[in-house]
Parts: structure tokens; sequence; C-alpha cells
């Protein structure tokens, strides 16, 4: 037995001392690698892939310089490999937060160019879709990327900052895949933009499957959002017509100002219900419960006073009804339906999956009847 | 001559011939050989003794001078005389000459068919101190001495209780050591007693040398890392695991006793958690779990996040991790490799040094050694905390052997998530974990409460429930009474 | 005469580690894929196809602890040399080691499957197949008290992980789970039928039911571990199928394994690479139990030592495994596997039913005619 025990132990560390050396698979020593933390692309006229590629920089005497890499290529997979041959380093994908397209590609259509992080298990699902309406090389050349360690860092926290105050639809990569395939609730996308060599998010652009077809603006998106998706801690910035409130309005005040008032709410929760009222005609019936507290106005008003709030209120609703349906109406041109009136149609459908090209036609054609109903909960530290 | 002394008659034989005899047969021409004749009525008596065994003025004292002022010399006289207890008749030279090394003083007279042994022996042993390697902080601190005798002397004075059994077993052929087998009869398992009890019996080595020596005979698995015997050097800790039903070995002229049979967790207490309120108590034993299992987790997570996963860095640590890198010329493995190494040199330096060097040695190779290395390149400083922070996480194990059995096992780790990322790492772990529930303690299961998995001794585990809450023994002992003591009603 | 096993009883086992050991033994490899294979069957009724499976499964369970039941202490072998006669039995038995092996080696390489496709494209197949079989042997030798004990362990290890469905499950789009009742009865039955492969593995009691004590107690607790399997699959199709849209769910291979790639820690960015690595201890119980039940009955059919024939199994999987080295092999051998055990591990028992009542009114006769 003992003996057994021996050879066993023998043929073990032999067959480890084989093994050991023979371990050939590659390795991704840190220092040794291009971890690339944002791609841009956009089509030149060669109608080829122009890809810039944002690395991260670890050489630490060089300080507060992206490593920018442009490359050509035919496929995703090509412009990588182009870029891995301008740089010393081996380019990964391990750690990308953004991508970002030029609008020679949004237009055309970005889901070519995402096959390969949906095949890649390295790539994350979490990283950000961007788009933009200068070349992304541009977009991407921008120096100022306050303390993050590249553009694409920035460009990341960015678009992170923004999702999570609520501001925008999130595009990480998964939900824009999931509302790629989801028929009848479109993606949308933030626009990046450039200022005085600074990146922005100031739009969103509005998808038809995966092409470019039109823009909304931040406050836009607040209404798409009140339909599409749930607030936590919103905020809205109202302009409303002075006219209802004039009698509560403190004098001192009064004749400062114009005959429009502007009222911010922050802390905004809601409860959408959207209810398919008639599957024939194509009806609606939103009702969009919220509520909020006041953060400031313009005008000085004794909100005290719970006939004051009932009108504010009511002039939220009605505000935020007529808004609603501007931005269906702006949605229905484009004929891209952000607020996903086509996926509670499918629900109500059996049988067949709705198509992208079924619910276009019948999209423009929907009646929508929204019904607000706000609830100031509370003003602050002054009354 | 020779062929007389293996005989059983011996005796009689004249004064010197026995003097003679032990001399050169036994004694191989010792100088310290000591004897003195002297005459009463006639009658010759010879005293013999080996001079630096023997309390000598006591022999002068007590034995010497009883037999010269004796009225008669005969073996009943002087018995009665000396007021020393133990004294034997022996027979044969083999015996005597075995009594005299354990310190015995031989007295014969002339023409008698045996000869008379008195104990006087001398034992120089130490004060009993207090505990180096299992030091606590709140609670008794007296350590075990290098004397069977003092050691149960604490032992009883700490369970005066009737069914405190005590089997003495002799253990070494070439040299005799006696080993107290020891145990509580109404509460300790029968099975771990009797399988104990077979082993030592079974033992034929020629020495027993120490207790931590002995208990690498007896275990079940010599070839593990982990020790299977908890070798402790507290008494009351001591008492303590046989008051759970657990099994005690002393050893002579060893400072330690060994408990068996133990659990994986068992070497992750100490009595200082009992002594302390439960909530400290919980909390300290859940923290050095979870010590343990990060002090051989980092740095291998870090040679695998650093050589395959980049991905799982995140982006604040990935920047000031690729700067520290950057400038190091070794791959993460061998940058790890030679900073555990470092420190485990440091470490083995400051225990050979004497203590107060030692301490300087600590200082210089911790902060100055550790701050140069940085600066020179060698490694990246998010390493070195790494790796300060998994050598402090081991020495929060309070027993010494299991807090280096972690320290070791970090290497195998670190090469194996250096050649194959986490997939080697998680390999390790299932390779240890399939280990520890191979493993046996005394034939009793190791890992333990989790393996048989045994929820109802969590309380005193993993952790340390108030005593209302665990008023049993752990049932995974399988003690004979389960439980310690009635739960007031209220 | 009945060959019973004659088993010490202090080498047997409590019947309470059934609830894991049957549980670790069915969740494997399977799960990981199994949202996008009901999926494409059943549509959005996938969650009723499930349920569907589940009721047969747990009706099973009762004909299999009813089979064994009929006779004191008898493994598959032994039931079946009874009811067919030596060498009949023998060759059935035969054909349930071949089975129990295909499904060794299907976990194996689906596993490895997850490696070369999550961590390392490049770690050649047969390294992930020695340190996966190095550690099945090193523990299957330890005999049955050592594998289930690994199973335990590696459960409370790997348990935890049901818990990082909760950053997925914020991400549910209930309009996902709309219109629920489209699919057809034949829709939903195929969909259970695939569901075979997932909740395979309490074949398990077969082989182990001779091992434990308080068998009066084994039914419950089968059926317990049954419910835990079934309840822990509905909560991850039910999670997956809310996560992604109907689209993407059919495009992924791996939807369980995709939903944990949203996942971050403050120190662990991208936490799905290391799920893929410490899914090898949800499927190392898989492959422990499932090589010594082969050995076992490998044992029980040709005499012999058990401890050779786990060698054997072994090197004879670490053999297989290199021609199953694409993804397509792979996917249409865990078909047959799974197609197998519709056979050998659903319809099996219940033709087992008759023989038992049979063999139980005999029993009785002659009881009754020896009184």
């Amino acid at each position: 037995m003992v003996n057994n025990r021996k050879i066993i132990f023998v043929f073990i560390s032999l067959l480890s001392l084989m093994i050991i050396p023979g371990c050939g698979h590659s390795k991704n020593v840190i220092e040794e690698l291009g971890v690339a933390s944002a791609y841009g692309l956009d089509i030149n006229e060669q109608q080829q892939l122009d890809g810039t590629t944002v690395l991260y920089q670890f050489n630490p005497d060089i300080t507060n310089a992206s490593q920018i890499i442009r490359s050509t290529g035919e496929t995703f997979s090509m412009v990588r490999s182009n870029a891995n041959k301008k740089s010393g380093y081996k380019i990964v994908n391990g750690k990308l937060d953004t991508i970002l397209f030029g609008p020679t590609i949004a237009k055309q259509g970005i889901v070519p160019y995402l096959d390969t992080i949906e095949r890649d298990a390295a790539i994350s699902n979490m990283l950000y879709v961007t788009m933009s309406e200068e070349p992304a090389r541009d977009i991407l050349s921008a120096s100022n990327y306050e303390e993050a360690p590249n553009i694409g860092v920035y460009l990341h926290s960015l678009v992170d900052k923004s999702v999570r105050n609520e501001e925008i639809v999130s595009s990480t990569f998964h939900e824009f895949m999931r509302s790629y395939y989801r028929a009848g609730r479109e993606p949308l996308v933030p626009i990046i933009s450039i200022k005085e060599n600074k990146a922005s998010i100031d739009k969103v652009g509005i998808m038809h499957g995966d092409t470019h077809v039109g823009n909304l603006s931040l406050d836009e998106v607040f209404l798409v959002r009140l339909i599409r998706d749930k607030f936590q801690s919103g905020r809205i910035n109202l302009e409303m017509d002075i006219e209802p409130f004039k009698q509560y309005i403190e004098e001192s005040q009064h004749n400062s100002r114009k005959d429009q008032m502007y009222v911010v709410l922050d802390k905004l929760k809601n409860n959408t219900q959207i209810k398919l009222t008639n599957v024939d005609d194509l009806t609606y019936k939103v009702n969009v419960n919220l509520n909020a507290r006041i953060i400031e106005t313009s005008q000085q008003m004794t909100l005290e006073n719970p006939k004051v709030v009932k009108i504010l209120e009511q002039q939220i609703n009605k505000k935020l009804e007529e808004d609603l349906k501007t931005v269906l109406k702006k949605s229905q041109q484009i004929n891209s339906d952000v607020f996903g009136f086509g996926v509670k149609y499918n629900n109500h459908t059996r049988g067949e999956e709705l198509t992208r090209e079924q619910w276009q036609d019948l999209f423009p054609n929907i009646e929508v009847d929204y019904n607000v109903s706000t609830e100031i909960k509370r003003f602050g530290t002054v009354n | 001559m020779k062929r007389r002394s293996r005989q059983s008659n011996y005796f009689p034989c004249k004064v010197e011939t026995l003097q003679q005899d032990l001399f050169s047969d036994f004694f191989n021409s010792s100088p310290d050989l000591a004897s003195k004749k002297v005459s009463v009525e006639g009658k010759t008596a010879i005293i013999i003794y080996m001079d630096y065994l023997v309390k000598e003025e006591e022999v002068f004292s007590h034995v010497t001078t009883k037999i010269q002022e004796a009225k008669q010399l005969d073996y009943q006289t002087i018995e009665s005389d000396i007021p020393i207890t133990d004294i034997m008749e022996l027979k044969t030279l083999d015996e005597i000459g075995g009594a005299l090394l354990e310190g015995y003083v031989c007295v014969y007279i002339e023409k008698e068919k045996s000869s008379l042994v008195i104990p006087v022996p001398r034992i120089d042993q130490r004060k009993p101190g207090k505990a180096e390697t299992e030091t606590l902080i709140f609670g008794p601190r007296i350590s075990f001495s290098e004397s069977i005798d003092m050691n149960m002397n604490f032992i009883h004075k700490r369970l005066d209780t009737k069914t405190l059994t005590v089997e003495k077993f002799i253990i070494g052929d070439m040299i005799p050591t006696e080993v107290r087998l020891l145990y509580l009869s109404d509460i300790a398992n029968d099975e771990a007693v009797q399988e104990m009890r077979d082993r030592l019996n079974s033992l034929k080595i020629d020495d027993v040398l120490e207790s931590s020596a002995l208990t690498q005979y007896i275990e079940d698995n010599s070839y593990s890392i982990f020790p299977q015997f908890l070798v402790t050097e507290l008494p009351d800790r001591f008492c303590y695991s046989l008051k759970e039903g657990r099994v005690g070995l002393l050893v002579d002229k060893s400072p330690s006793g060994v408990i068996a049979p133990v659990s994986f967790l068992s070497f992750f207490q100490t009595t200082e958690d009992i002594y302390t309120r439960w909530n400290m108590g919980s909390f300290i034993r859940l923290m050095r779990i979870v010590a343990m299992f990060l002090s051989i987790t980092l740095t291998p997570l870090y040679v695998a996040a650093l050589t395959y996963h980049y991905e799982i860095i995140p982006d604040a640590l990935l920047v000031s991790l690729g700067h520290s890198r950057s400038r190091v010329p070794f791959p993460p493995l061998l940058e790890a490799l030679i900073l555990e190494f470092l420190i485990e040199l440091i470490r083995e330096a400051g225990a050979r040094l004497p203590t107060k060097v030692g301490q300087t040695m600590g200082i210089v190779g911790g902060i100055v050694i550790g701050q140069a290395i940085v600066q020179a390149g060698f490694t990246s400083n998010i390493l070195i905390i790494i790796v300060a922070l998994s050598a402090l996480a081991s020495f929060t194990t309070p027993s010494y052997l299991m807090g280096s059995a972690i320290r070791i096992i970090r290497f195998p780790l670190i090469l194996l998530a250096g050649f194959w990322g986490f997939i080697g790492l998680i390999f390790s772990f299932a390779f240890i974990a399939i280990h520890l529930v191979k493993q046996r303690s005394l034939s009793f299961p190791y890992f333990v409460p989790i393996y048989p998995f045994q929820p109802r001794d969590f309380d005193n585990s993993f952790l340390r429930l108030p005593f209302l809450w665990s008023n049993k023994r752990a049932y995974s002992n399988r003690p004979k009474k389960i439980r310690r003591f009635q739960k007031p009603n209220r | 005469m009945p060959e019973n096993l004659n088993i010490p009883d202090h080498r047997k086992l409590k019947a309470v580690y059934l609830i894991i050991v049957l549980h670790t033994m069915q969740i494997g490899v399977g799960i990981a894929g199994y949202p996008r294979i009901v999926f494409m069957e059943a549509g959005r009724g996938s969650l009723i196809s499930l349920i569907i499976a589940a009721i047969a499964l747990h009706i099973i369970i009762a004909c299999i602890v009813y089979v064994l039941r009929s006779f004191e202490n008898q493994d598959l072998h032994g039931v079946l040399t009874q009811f067919f006669g030596k060498w009949f039995g023998k060759i059935i038995t035969f054909f349930f080691i071949i089975y129990f092996f295909m499904l060794f080696l299907s976990v194996q390489v689906n596993y490895i499957e997850f490696v070369r496709v999550f961590i390392f494209p490049d770690m050649s197949s047969w390294l992930i197949s020695l340190f996966l079989l190095s550690l099945v042997l090193y523990a299957a030798l330890g005999g049955v008290r050592v594998a289930v004990g690994a199973s335990i362990v590696f459960f409370f290890g790997a348990i935890w992980m049901v818990g990082l469905q909760i950053e997925p499950m914020t991400y549910i789009k209930f309009d996902n789970y709309l219109p629920m009742f489209e699919a057809s009865p034949g829709e939903l039955l195929s969909g259970a039928l695939k569901t075979s492969y997932t909740i395979l593995g309490f074949e398990l009691l077969w082989v182990l039911y001779p091992y434990l004590n308080e068998k009066n107690k084994v039914h419950r607790y089968s059926q317990l571990s049954m419910s835990i399997t079934v309840s822990m699959i509905i909560f991850l199709t039910f999670v997956s199928i809310g996560f992604f849209s109907d689209e993407q769910l059919k495009e992924l291979t791996w939807p369980v394994l995709s939903t944990i790639k949203i996942i971050s820690f403050p120190m662990f960015e991208r936490f799905d690479i290391v799920t893929v690595a410490l899914w090898m201890i949800i499927v190392l119980p898989n492959l422990i139990l499932l090589c010594w039940m082969t050995g076992m009955s490998v044992k029980r059919v040709f005499g012999g030592k058990e401890t050779y024939y786990i060698f054997i199994i072994c090197l004879v999987a670490f053999i297989c495994q290199s021609f199953l080295d694409n993804r397509y092999l792979v996917g249409s051998f865990t078909n047959l596997v799974g197609q197998t055990g519709i056979l050998s591990g659903f319809l099996f028992p219940v033709l087992m039913v008759p023989f038992a009542m049979y063999h139980r009114r005999k029993g009785a006769k002659n009881h009754g005619k020896q009184s």
C-alpha cells in the first residue's frame, strides 16, 4: 500500500512537471495591455470603418494624455487588429465602457457593428451605446475630460451620471439590444456633442430599429420616461402661464416678471398605467400619477393655501398632458414608437409576434388619451 | 559476570561486586556514580546513586544519616526510618540501573536477597510561566511547564472532579517517556478514548521527543498540511476541551498538551472567546475565519487578476495598478512570490533572533525594506498592502500550527493562480474543500459542523452564543452527556 | 435469494443529506442554458412547461421510491436482478452504466465549453478536464461519504450565487411575460420534454438508496429536494425571461450566465468571470457523484474493486472529452443525453412500478404461507 502511494505520488509530480510548462494559454499581464475604454466608429469615404480607440495610459511619467489610436478596417474586429499594429500594447476590450457611433454609421444602422460585442464574452454588457452628430473621432479627441483618466472613462461617467439622475433613458448595451429586439419600443441613445473641447449630452437620439431617425431634447426625454420608465427621484422644469395664479402672487414681485412663470419639481415619482382601450381602433388611455416636491418657483406664492396648490397641480397636469401630446405627435411623425405602445399592443394580441414593419403601419394612427394627476407633497423650507 | 547480571538470582552478592557491576556494566564507568559504604553492627551496606540525578542534601539528611543512625541494619528498619514514600525492593541489576537513572538511590545490605531503591529525584524545572505562542489578553495566562507532575497538578486543580481519568503509557523503546491519557469518564466518547488508547499502545518508536512530535506519529493522515490534533500550552484550554468531551494527552518533558478529536474550526477558537462577552466572542470568531479566508485568497487573487483577468479590476484601481506595475520588471506571479518570501523571511528571522533584536528586525524589515522595495520598482505598492494584510490575517489564527499551515498553503495557491488564473484558484479551493471533507481527526470527521452537517453545533463553533443558548456540548464530539447544564426555568 | 447489499450502519448516511445531494446532482451545466431551450419551444409559456415537467418529476420520484421500498436494501442493479434474473438484470444495468457515463461526460464537456467561451478561449480542453477529473478522482476514491460530503460543502459554497440574480431582477420588464398563455399544448409539452436534461440527476437515488439511514424518510426528503430544484429553475427562468426580450433570449446560448454579465461589485467589476470559474463548484458535485455511481454500478455488475473502475472511468472520460471539442458537437451530445434521459430517467421508473407491485404481492403471499 505504501509502495502504491509512492508510485502515485511520483506519477502526479511527474505529470505536473509536464503540465506546468505546457500551459500555453495567453496571458494578459496588465502592464502589457492597451486596455480600451472607448471606441468611436465612423465610416470614411472609401466606405471603410474608421475607428478611434481610446486606451488607458499606464505610464506614470506621461500625465493627462489619452492614448488615442486611429485605424480603419472592414469590421469592428479588423479595426481593433489594425489598431494593434500601431501600438506596443496588446489591445483588449474587456474594460470597454463606451462605444460611440458617428453620424455616418448612425444613419445606416449600428447593429452590424455590435455583433462582436454580443458574441465576445470578454466584453461587458454594461457598456453604453452612444451616438454623436459630429464624427466620433472629433468627440474622442476632446482634450477636456475633467479628472477622468481618459476620454472614454469620462464619457462613461457622463452617461452614467445622467442615467442615475434619471435625465435620460439608460442605453447600456444590454438594454439597447433588448429594445432593439423588441418591436414596439424603440431604443433611445444619448447623443454626445462637443462644446468648447468638452463632451456633453444635450440630446437623445430616437432610433428606428438601429438607425438614428430623430432627436429628443432632454425635456422631451423626461416626458418619454414618464410613460416608459419609473422615476425614483426625477426632476423637471415647467414653464407655465401665470394667469391662474395672478391673485395669489405676492404684490412686491408681481410686476417684475413677464406673463410666464417657472416651477421646478424634484424628487418626482411616477406611476404610469397604459391601457389599450380598443384594440381595433388603437386607442390608449394613459394614467400618470405623479408626486413631487417644489424646489423652486419664479414667483412668490403662498403655498400654504391649499387652493394655490390645487391650482398649481391642475396647471401642471394640463401642461404635462399637452406636452405629452406634442411628443407623441413628434414621434408619430418620425414613425418611431419610443413610448412602448407597440409592446402593449403585442401583449393584447395573441398568436403572432408583432414585427417592426407591422407596427410601423399602425403606430401613426394610434390615439392616446393622457390623464395626468399630480400631487405636490412638499415645498421646501419656505411656504 | 555479565551472565549473572541477567539472572534474577543476582543477589546476594558482595557490596563491592554490586558497585563494580553497576559501574562497569551499566554506566560505562561514568565518573558520576557516587557510593558510600556504611557499617553498622558488623553489617555492611552500600548507598549508590547518580550524583546529578538526586537531591544530594536530601540523600545525606534522609538516607545516609538515617542508615548510619539505624539501630539495626535491615530493610524493614530502614524503610520505617526513612521518611520517603515509594521505596521499592528490586532484585535484578537491570531494574536497579533503570531506577538509578530515574533519580533513585540504591541501598544494598550485604547478603540480602534484594536491594532497596529510594526515590530522591532532582527535578530542575522552570517555574510555570506565561504562555508564549498562545497569548491571551483576557483570562488565565499560566502555561504548561516541562514537568508532567506540575502539568498534572495544574489540571487536577482545574478539574477536581472524580471522573477525571488518567491512564499512564510508557512510550519509546530507547528512551522511555511517560505519556498520560486524560479524559472525563462520564463525558468523553468511549470510541475516542479507545481509539487513542489503541494508537498509543501500538506505537513503537525509539523516542517521543515532544508532544507535537508524538501527534505526528499517531495522527490520521500524515501527508496533510493541516494539523489534526490540537497542541496547546494553555492548561485552561486543555481543561476546557476535556470538559467538552475530548481526550487529552500530556507528555513528560513537553510543555504542551495534545487534544483530540478536533475539528477544523477549533483551530480558530480560543478560550478567550468564552471569557469575553458573547457578542465580542462571536465577532472575533467570525473575523478569524474571514481573516483566514482572506489570507489565502488575497495574493492569489491579485496574481490571477493581474495576469489574466484585468476585466475585474475596477476602473479607479486599474490606472493606479497599471502605474505601479509598469515599473516592475517581473511578472505578477514572480513579484508576489518574491514578496511573500520576503515576509516569511522577516517573520522567521524575527522569531530566531533574541526578542529585542527581533523587534528591531520587524521594524527594519517591515518599514524600511517595504518602502525601499517599492521605490526600487521591485513590486507594486498595492501588492505590499495585500501581502502585508494577508500576513497579518494569518497571524490572527490562534493555533501556531494552523497559522503556519495557512501561510504555507498560500504558495501553491499563488502558483496555481499564476498559471491558470481563476480556474487554478477555484481548483485549489475545491481541492482544499475535498481534502478537509476527507480528513479525520482521531477517526472523527474533521470538517464538522459543515460536514457532517450539524447545525446544532453552530452555537459554539462559528459563533459563540450566550450560554443560555448554548448549554450543550458539541454534538459532533458525540459526548456521553450532551447537556452542560440545565437551562434555568424562567 | 435477494442479494442485499450489506452496508454496516456506521457507514450509512443521514437521509437528510438527500435534500442537498439530489439537488446538487440536478443543478449543473443544464441550468445555464435552460431558459433559452425551453423558451425556444414554449415561448412565454415556458413556466407552464416547467411546471408540467416538475409534476412529472415528483411522480417519477414517487415511483422510484416505491420500487426501492419493495426491497430492504437494494440498489438499481439489485432491483433489476430481482425482477429480470441475473443476466438480463446485468444487461440493463450495463445500459444504465453507459447512460451515467454519458451524463458524466456531458457535464464535463459543457463546463469546458463555458470556460473556453467566457474565460480562457485558448486554454486546452484536456487541461480543464485534467483539473476536473483530478478533483473527481480525489473525492470519488474516498467513497460515498466523501462524495456526499464534498457535494454538501460545494452546495454551501455555491448556493449564495442565487443571490446574484437580485441585480438582474431589477432589470425585469414585466411586458416580457405577456401575453402569457400563448403557447399551444404541443409546444408546452415539447418544452417540458426539453427540460429533461436540466433536471436529470435524481437517478442517484437508485444507487444511493442502500447507503441511507432512516429509509422511511427517504421519500419525503427526495420530494423536498425536487421541489427546491424546481423552484430554483423556475426562479432562474423567470428572471431570464423578464431580463431579455424574446428575440434576444433566443440568440443567447447561456442566458443565465449572460444575466450575470451585468453584475459588478466595487472590487470585482465583471463578476461573470468569477462566476464561470465558480461554476466549477456547481459542476463538481455532479461529476463526483456520477463518477461514484458509475463506478459502483460497474462494480455491481462485474465485481472487483471500485477504485480501479473509478480510475478507468476518469481515464475514458479524459479521452472522450477530446473528441467533443466544438460547440455543435457538445450541443448535440447534450441533446442526445437529454433524450436518453427521458427514457432511462423518466420512463424507466414508471415501467418498474408494475414489477414492484407484483413483487410486493408475491412477497406478501409468501409471508402469509410461512406464518
